[in-house]
C-alpha cells in the first residue's frame, strides 16, 4: 500500500502529562457493543453498585458484559448521544465517590501463571474491546484452536491530532512490555512485534526496556496514512495478505492501548471501566491527554480543561478527523471513542464537477474505484462488480480530490444501495 | 453562540483544487508559445520576409483561439443555462474553458483564416463540449473534434493559404511537413531527415509544423514537469510514445535502418504533443491505472496502422478520437482488474500480439528485391537525323516507369510514357507536369515535385537527366 | 386540421418519431432533391394509404404487409416512370433511393397503424400531415445543407424540362465564401440531422415530468 502523507497536528498533545478526570458527578453508561443494543440489562433502578459491577451482557455470539465505572445508585435508564450518531440507552448512576469494589477472585502474582481457559475467561469477563476505535471483543481474537505465530502490537497511530497511544507508552512502557512477555507465553506465540511509526521518538522509550524480553521485537514502518490499518500493517510486516481474518495465516493484531487494559485485567482484575481520550484541536485552550471513566458526559471534562477558545464557528468532531463524525456536546464518552476535536469550521464551498483525474483510485488502499461506484450507484450489476464492501473508510479518496467532492460518502452510499438491492 | 453541525469526516483535505491543475498545464505551454513566436514570428521578421503583423501573428492567433472559446462557453452558459453571478464565476474559472481554443490555436497550420479558428472554437465548445452536458461529461476531446471539422470541411482552403508553412520556410521544401512522404515508401535519411537538417532539428524544433508541435524537446520537460507535479496522467504518453517507438524500430529494422528511424518517427508528426497534452485530458481519458496503459498501447498500434497503412499522414487525432469513444471500456476492465488481474489478460495479449504481427508485416511489407542502384536503363535507342529516341526505363516508387524520349539538336522536344503502374501516375500526366519538364530542362533540378507524388516526379525527373548524360555521352564520342 | 398540424410538428416523422432518416441523409444536399423526394413520399403515401383504407375489410391478416407492398410498390413505379420521362437529371439524382421508398418505414407504419384500421378520410388527413411534416423537414435540413455547403439555393433545375425555368440562387457572394466540404458528405449530413432534431425538440416538445427522483 503506498499511502498518503498528511499533515500529523500531534505536537499540541504530545509529550505531555495525562491529565486524570475521574470525578463525574452522574454518568450514563451506554449498553451497546460494536452498535449492537441487543444487552440484556441486569439491575433496575434504585440498585447500588459497586464499581466494576456488571451492568448487562450481550445477547449474541459475543457475550461481553458492560461494567459501572462508578459506585452509586441507579437512577434510572436515559437515551443519550452516541458517537455512532444515534441515541441509545444508558444506565444512569449516580455517582457517590467512595469508588467502592465488591470482592473479587484472587489473582495470580505472576500474570504469566494463568493458562490460556483462564487468560481467556478472565478478559472475556473483564469486557475488554479493542481500544483503537472498532470495539471488537479482544477475547474472541485469542480463543481460537489455530496455532497464532506472531502477534503484531499496533502503536501506529496514524490519523491525525490522536495522541492516546503513544501518551500511554510513554508513561506504562515496563507494564506493556510485561502484559505482551504474559500473553506470548500463555498462548504459545512465536514472536511479538511492536510496529511503530518512522520519526516517532516513542522508539527511544521502548528500547530502554525492551533488552529483557527476547521475543518481542520493535518494526518501523513508513509515516503515511493509513499505515494503521490491519492488512496494510500485515503487509508491510509481514509481506502476508488474507482474506477475511488474520487469523488465517496465525496472526493477531492488537492495539497497543488493549494491551495495557489486558494488564490490569490480569494483575488487578480490573475491568475496563476508563480509558485515555485524546481531547485536541485549535479551538480548545489546553488540548491534552486525559484518562476519564467511561460513561462521562463530554460536557464536563471540556469545561475542567478550560473549555473552548472561542464560541462560534465550532465543529466537534468525534474519532479522528479522517474517519469521525461531527457530534453534539451532549455525547458521552465509551469505549470506542478515541478522540474529540474541536476544530475550527471552515465554509464550505459547494463541489465542483468531477474532473475524472483518477486521484482517488490511486490512493484507495482497498484497491477500489471510488469515482466509477460514483457514477453507478443506481446500476445494481455495475455496484456489484466495483466491490465497494471492501471500502475500509479511511477518507482518503475525498481529501485527495481536487474538486472536493465527498467520494467517501458515495462510496458509502453505494454499500447501501448494495445490500438494499440483494433484498 | 456555539454552532454544531452534523456531518460525516474526512475533516481535513489536501491542497489540490481544479484551478491549479489547470494553471501547471498553462505554465508548461508558454515556453512552447514563447518557442514559436520566436519560429514563426522573430525569424522571418529579422529576414526581411515579413512585416509588423506578421511578427506577432503567432501569438494573435493564440489569444485569438482562447478569447473565442471562452467567449463562446460565456455566452452558452449566460443565455442557454441561465447562470449568474457566483455559480457563473465558479463556471468560468474551474471547467477548462479556455482550453479547447488554446489546444486549438496549438495545432492547427498556422496560416488558418481566423475566422474558421473562431468557428473552430465555436464547433469544438458548443458541439463538443456543451451539447454533452458540460465539462465532465464530454466523450471526445472537445479541440480535437474541432480540428477534425476544419480539416475535413476547409483543408484546400487552409494548404492554399500555406498550410504549415510559415513567411520564412516557404520556398524551402516541396512538401508539407515531414510525414507526408512515409506512404510512398520506407523513406531513408536522406529523404526523409536530410531535407530539414539534422536529427537535432527535430528534437529542437525548426521544422515546418503547426505552432505547438514541433518542439520535441519543449514537450519532453512539459512531460517532466507534469509528471513531477503530479498534474496529467503520466502512464498515457509514456506508454504511447514507447509503443510508436517499439513498433517504428521494428519496421525500420526489418528494412536495415537504423536507430535514428524511430526517433525520427516519435519526433515529428505532432506526437509528442498529441501523446502529452491531448490524449492526457482527464474528462476524456480512462481514470484506472490499467485503462490508462491499455489506452496508450492501443493509440500507439492505432497511430502506426494510420501512419503506414492509411493515406493520412499523421494519425494522432483520428487515433485519440477513436480510443476516446472507448474510454468506458477501458476503465470497467481497469476496475475488475484491481482485484483481480486476469481480466485484464486478454486485452494486454491481444495488444501485444498487434504490436508484434503489425510490425512485422508491416515492415515486410516494404521489403523490395530489386537493388537501390541500378536504376536506369536504355533499352532501344534509334537514331534518325540528328533526332535520337530512346525507350529508357527507371525506377519509380513501386515499379518502373518506361518511356520513350525524343531529342532533337540537344535538346529534348518530347516526352511519351509508355508504361507505369506506379499509383499516383494520373497526378503526373493531369498536371502538364511533363510539359512543365520539357519547358524547363535546362534547369531541371530545380523544378517542383508534385506533392503527393514526389517519388515518381523525381523518377521521372532523374530519368530524362540520365537521358540528356546518355545523349551526350553518345554525342561526344562522335 | 388538427391532424394535419399533429403530423407536422408533434409526430414530425422525421424529426420527432426519427423514421425514414436513409433518404434524408442521402438525397438532401440539394434543397431540390429534397423538396421532389418529400413530395413524392407524400404522393406515395396518400394514395396507397386510400387505397388500403378502402381494402381494408377485405385483406386478411396474414398476407398483410405483402399486399401493401405490392400497393406501394404500383405508387412508386407510377413516380419513378413520370420522373425518368420528364426530369431523367432529377431521377439521376435521387438514385435508389426513389425505389426503396417501396419498403419505406414512414409509409409502412402508417399503413399499419393507421389505414388499416380507419376510414379513408381520416386517413387521408393523417397521410397528408405525415407526409406535408417529412416535405418539410426535408426541405429544412436540405436547405441548411445546401446554402453551408455549396453556397446555392436550387429550387429548380431537374425538373426544368417541364416547367421551363431554372432557379438557382447565390446566397453569399462567391468569393467571400468558402463552402464547407464536411456537410456535403453524409457524416456531416448526420450531425446536421441532430441538430435539427435537437432543435425542434426543444422548441416544439412538451415537458414530461420525471417521476421518480434521482
Amino acid at each position: 500500500m503506498k499511502g498518503v502523507k498528511i499533515p500529523k497536528h500531534k505536537k499540541l498533545t504530545q509529550n505531555k502529562k495525562i491529565r486524570i478526570y475521574n470525578k463525574p458527578k452522574i454518568v450514563y453508561i451506554p449498553l451497546v457493543s460494536q452498535n449492537d443494543t441487543n444487552i440484556t440489562v441486569m439491575v433496575k433502578k434504585d440498585d447500588y453498585v459497586c464499581k466494576g459491577d456488571i451492568l448487562g451482557k450481550r445477547k449474541g455470539s459475543f457475550r461481553i458484559p458492560i461494567h459501572a465505572s462508578v459506585s452509586g445508585i441507579v437512577m434510572g435508564f436515559e437515551e443519550k448521544d452516541y458517537m455512532n450518531g444515534y441515541k441509545v440507552k444508558c444506565v444512569v448512576i449516580e455517582n457517590d465517590f467512595k469508588e467502592k469494589v465488591a470482592d473479587k477472585p484472587n489473582v495470580k502474582k505472576h500474570i504469566t501463571d494463568y493458562t490460556k481457559e483462564e487468560f481467556i475467561e478472565i478478559i472475556k469477563e473483564a469486557g475488554i474491546v479493542g481500544l483503537g476505535g472498532a470495539a471488537f471483543p479482544t477475547y474472541v481474537k485469542y480463543d481460537t484452536k489455530q496455532k497464532i505465530n506472531t502477534l503484531i502490537v499496533n502503536a501506529v497511530e496514524c490519523e491525525p491530532y490522536i495522541t492516546s497511544d503513544y501518551a500511554i507508552v510513554e508513561e506504562k512502557c515496563e507494564e506493556i512490555l510485561e502484559a505482551i512477555d504474559a500473553i506470548v507465553k500463555i498462548n504459545n506465540i512465536n514472536e511479538a512485534i511492536i510496529a511503530i511509526k518512522t520519526g516517532n521518538d516513542i522508539i527511544n522509550v521502548i528500547n530502554n526496556f525492551i533488552g529483557t524480553y527476547p521475543k518481542i521485537k520493535v518494526h518501523l514502518v513508513p509515516n503515511v496514512y493509513p499505515m494503521g490499518w490491519e492488512k496494510a500493517l500485515i503487509k508491510e510486516i509481514k509481506n502476508i495478505s488474507y482474506d477475511h481474518l488474520p487469523i488465517e495465516k496465525g496472526i493477531v493484531v492488537n492495539n497497543i492501548s488493549t494491551i495495557y487494559a489486558i494488564y490490569e485485567a490480569l494483575k488487578y482484575n480490573k475491568p475496563l471501566i476508563e480509558r485515555i481520550v485524546t481531547f485536541s484541536g485549535e479551538m480548545f485552550k489546553e488540548p491534552q491527554n486525559i484518562l476519564v471513566k467511561i460513561g462521562t458526559p463530554i460536557k464536563e471534562i471540556i469545561e475542567s480543561i478550560g473549555g473552548y477558545k472561542r464560541y462560534n464557528d465550532i465543529s466537534l468532531v468525534a474519532g479522528g478527523p479522517m474517519m469521525g463524525m461531527t457530534v453534539s456536546e451532549e455525547l458521552i464518552i465509551s469505549n470506542n471513542l478515541n478522540c474529540l476535536l474541536a476544530l475550527k469550521d471552515t465554509e464550505t464551498k459547494p463541489p465542483l464537477e468531477c474532473l475524472r483525474c483518477g486521484k482517488c483510485i490511486e490512493v484507495c488502499p482497498a484497491k477500489l474505484s471510488p469515482v466509477l461506484i460514483k457514477d453507478s450507484l443506481q446500476k445494481y450489476n455495475t455496484l456489484q462488480s466495483l466491490e465497494p464492501n471492501r471500502c475500509i473508510e479511511c477518507g482518503l479518496c475525498s481529501y485527495i480530490c481536487p474538486a472536493k467532492i465527498n467520494v467517501r460518502k458515495c462510496v458509502i452510499q453505494g454499500k447501501k444501495n448494495l445490500m438494499k438491492g440483494e433484498k | 453562540m456555539k454552532k454544531f453541525h452534523f456531518g460525516l469526516g474526512p475533516f481535513i483535505k489536501s491542497n489540490n483544487k481544479t484551478s491549479k491543475i489547470m494553471l501547471n498545464v498553462v505554465i508548461v505551454l508558454i515556453p512552447i508559445i514563447i518557442f514559436n513566436f520566436y519560429k514563426n514570428g522573430i525569424i522571418p521578421y529579422y529576414y526581411h520576409r515579413t512585416d509588423l503583423l506578421g511578427l506577432f501573428y503567432p501569438l494573435i492567433f493564440v489569444a485569438i483561439g482562447v478569447i473565442s472559446s471562452s467567449f463562446w462557453e460565456f455566452l452558452y452558459d449566460y443565455l442557454l443555462l441561465k447562470k449568474r453571478n457566483d455559480e457563473l464565476k465558479e463556471t468560468l474559472l474551474n471547467s477548462y474553458i479556455f482550453f479547447p481554443g488554446l489546444f486549438l490555436s496549438l495545432i492547427l497550420p498556422i496560416n488558418t483564416p481566423l475566422y474558421i479558428l473562431v468557428f473552430g472554437c465555436f464547433i469544438a465548445i458548443i458541439l463538443g463540449k456543451m451539447l454533452y452536458g458540460g465539462f465532465g461529461n464530454n466523450i471526445f476531446n472537445p479541440a480535437l473534434l474541432g480540428f477534425l471539422i476544419i480539416m475535413s470541411s476547409y483543408s484546400s482552403l487552409i494548404s492554399s493559404n500555406g498550410g504549415y508553412l510559415n513567411s520564412y520556410e516557404i520556398d524551402g521544401v516541396a512538401s508539407a511537413t515531414p510525414l507526408s512522404q512515409i506512404t510512398e515508401q520506407i523513406g531513408s535519411y536522406e529523404t526523409l531527415v536530410e531535407p530539414y537538417g539534422n536529427l537535432w532539428n527535430f528534437f529542437i524544433g525548426t521544422i515546418p509544423g503547426a505552432l505547438g508541435e514541433t518542439s520535441f524537446m519543449l514537450c519532453l520537460l512539459a512531460f517532466i514537469y507534469l509528471s513531477f507535479t503530479k498534474t496529467i496522467k503520466w502512464k498515457i504518453p509514456f506508454v504511447y510514445i514507447s509503443t510508436v517507438f517499439v513498433m517504428t524500430y521494428f519496421i525500420g529494422n526489418l528494412n536495415g535502418l537504423g536507430i535514428w528511424y524511430p526517433l525520427f518517427q516519435i519526433m515529428s508528426g505532432g506526437l509528442a504533443f498529441g501523446a502529452i497534452f491531448m490524449a492526457t485530458d482527464p474528462v476524456t481519458s480512462p481514470t484506472t491505472p490499467v485503462g490508462q496503459i491499455l489506452f496508450g498501447l492501443f493509440l500507439g498500434i492505432l497511430t502506426v496502422i494510420i501512419r503506414y497503412l492509411t493515406p493520412y499522414p499523421e494519425g494522432v487525432m483520428i487515433s485519440i478520437l477513436t480510443m476516446n469513444m472507448l474510454v468506458f471500456i477501458l476503465d470497467d476492465i481497469g476496475a475488475k482488474s484491481r482485484f483481480n488481474f486476469n481480466h485484464t489478460l486478454i486485452s494486454f495479449v491481444l495488444a501485444w500480439c498487434l504490436i508484434l504481427g503489425l510490425g512485422l508485416y508491416i515492415g515486410n511489407s516494404y521489403k523490395t528485391t530489386d537493388e537501390t542502384d541500378n536504376n536506369f536503363k536504355v533499352i532501344e535507342k534509334s537514331v534518325d537525323n540528328q533526332t535520337y529516341i530512346y525507350t529508357v526505363s527507371q525506377k519509380g516508387f513501386s515499379s518502373t516507369i518506361k518511356s520513350e524520349i525524343t531529342i532533337k539538336d540537344g535538346k529534348i522536344t518530347n516526352i511519351k510514357i509508355l508504361e507505369g503502374k506506379d499509383s499516383y501516375f494520373s497526378k503526373l500526366t493531369d498536371n502538364n507536369y511533363l510539359n512543365t519538364l520539357i519547358k524547363k530542362q535546362d534547369d531541371i533540378d530545380n523544378v517542383d515535385a508534385v506533392s503527393g507524388a514526389t517519388v515518381s516526379s523525381n523518377a521521372v525527373k532523374d530519368m530524362i537527366i540520365n537521358t540528356l548524360k546518355e545523349y551526350a555521352g553518345d554525342n561526344n564520342e562522335k | 386540421m388538427k391532424m394535419i398540424k399533429n403530423g407536422i410538428i408533434n409526430e414530425n416523422p422525421l424529426l420527432v418519431l426519427l423514421l425514414g432518416l436513409c433518404p434524408a441523409l442521402a438525397v438532401t444536399n440539394n434543397f431540390e432533391n429534397a423538396y421532389i423526394m418529400g413530395l413524392s413520399l407524400l404522393f406515395i403515401l396518400v394514395s396507397s394509404n386510400i387505397i388500403i383504407s378502402l381494402l381494408r375489410k377485405t385483406i386478411p391478416d396474414n398476407v398483410q404487409i405483402v399486399v401493401y407492398v405490392v400497393i406501394i410498390s404500383t405508387f412508386v413505379t407510377l413516380i419513378s416512370l413520370l420522373l425518368k420521362e420528364y426530369a431523367p437529371s432529377l431521377n439521376q439524382a435521387l438514385g435508389i433511393y426513389l425505389p426503396i421508398l417501396t419498403v419505406n418505414c414512414v409509409i409502412l407504419s402508417r399503413a399499419l397503424a393507421v389505414a388499416s384500421k380507419e376510414k379513408v378520410s381520416k386517413t387521408f388527413l393523417d397521410a397528408l400531415g405525415i407526409g406535408l411534416g417529412y416535405t418539410f423537414a426535408l426541405m429544412l435540413i436540405g436547405l441548411i445543407r445546401e446554402v453551408l455547403g455549396n453556397n446555392t439555393i436550387t429550387i429548380m433545375d431537374g425538373i426544368s424540362s417541364v416547367t421551363g425555368y431554372r432557379m438557382i440562387y447565390h446566397v453569399f457572394p462567391d468569393n467571400n465564401f468558402i463552402p464547407m466540404n464536411f456537410i456535403k458528405e453524409p457524416s456531416g449530413a448526420f450531425i446536421i440531422l441532430g441538430l435539427v432534431i435537437a432543435l425542434f425538440n426543444s422548441i416544439y416538445k412538451k415537458e414530461v415530468k420525471p417521476n421518480e427522483s434521482n
